[in-house]
């Protein structure tokens, strides 16, 4: 079963991010399980716990942001595909992200027509 | 560094205000946002606000809404996603909802405004009573309605 992890410390980014997420699998015919972190200290966790396929991440995140999630998990569990999400993506952090191996960044508010096309290249 | 004049200011808000309520808070492009004169206390405006803060340029938002049409605020943002599980709902509380509108709408500002002001950091959103706008800047407040066929709020932005 394909596993997507989402951290974000806003529940509504959550619960939106994994409307869509199911949505797309239940239409696929197939099955996800999608795990909810709200840090990424509990996301690094999860990350040393199970295996994922994809992780969607906020960056701006206290106490450990998304770019040092990926940054740790690199170090730790080897590379997973990552895709940011913020509201604010500065040049600055697109060019932080694409340099340490983000596949995607996306700008909020998070739309099905801004996921689907992403999770269409992974799955 | 130049820092943005009111006008500059006002013009991004209608802009950029408009442009978030329509990617989050409905799914049309029904929303209206015009500015009004501002002749309230400052005591009064109570609401979701987040603090935006530069070395050069601070600001502040603060989106007042009806407290009883919280149901519907959180019904409007979700429904539009088929695999949204109404059952977790209740674990989502408005401040979180509305925060996460206006940390989209100052992230889009920030964007308008990166030239400029390159190094200004959204904070956490939080519940405000009463607008703080400092003694010698209680003329840099701006006031917008916006509204649409199923919500209406009021959005005060000040800076310094």
């Amino acid at each position: 079963m394909t596993r997507i992890l989402i951290v974000d410390d806003s529940a509504t980014q959550r619960v939106i991010l994994k409307a869509i997420i199911l949505n797309y699998f239940k239409n696929g015919g197939s099955d996800c399980e999608v795990t909810e972190c709200s840090d990424g200290a509990q996301a690094m966790k999860a990350l040393e716990g199970s295996q994922y396929s994809l992780v969607f991440s906020d960056i701006n995140m206290e106490p450990v942001s998304g770019i040092d999630l990926l940054i740790k998990s690199k170090e730790k569990v080897g590379e997973i595909p990552f895709v940011f999400v913020s509201s604010h993506l500065t040049s600055t952090m697109q060019e932080k992200a694409v340099e340490l191996g983000a596949k995607h960044y996306v700008t909020k508010p998070l739309l099905q027509e801004k996921i689907e096309p992403i999770l269409k290249e992974f799955f | 560094m130049a820092l943005p004049s009111t006008d500059r200011i006002k013009e991004i808000l209608l802009k950029e205000a408009k442009s978030a309520a329509e990617g989050f808070l409905t799914s049309g492009e029904n929303v209206n946002l015009s500015s009004f004169d501002f002749k309230r206390e400052f005591e009064e405006i109570v609401g979701p606000g987040i603090e935006v803060v530069g070395s050069e340029f601070n600001y502040s938002c603060v989106l007042e809404y009806d407290a009883e049409a919280n149901e519907n605020i959180l019904n409007l943002i979700f429904s539009r996603f088929p695999g949204f599980d109404e059952s977790e709902l209740p674990e989502i509380d408005i401040l979180d909802a509305l925060g996460e509108f206006l940390n989209i709408l100052c992230g889009k500002i920030n964007l308008c405004l990166e030239k400029d002001c390159p190094d200004l950091n959204i904070e956490v959103p939080y519940f405000v009573y009463g607008l703080e706008p400092k003694e010698d800047n209680k003329d840099k407040v701006l006031s917008f309605s916006l509204s649409s066929t199923e919500l209406a709020f009021n959005l005060y932005f000040y800076w310094s």
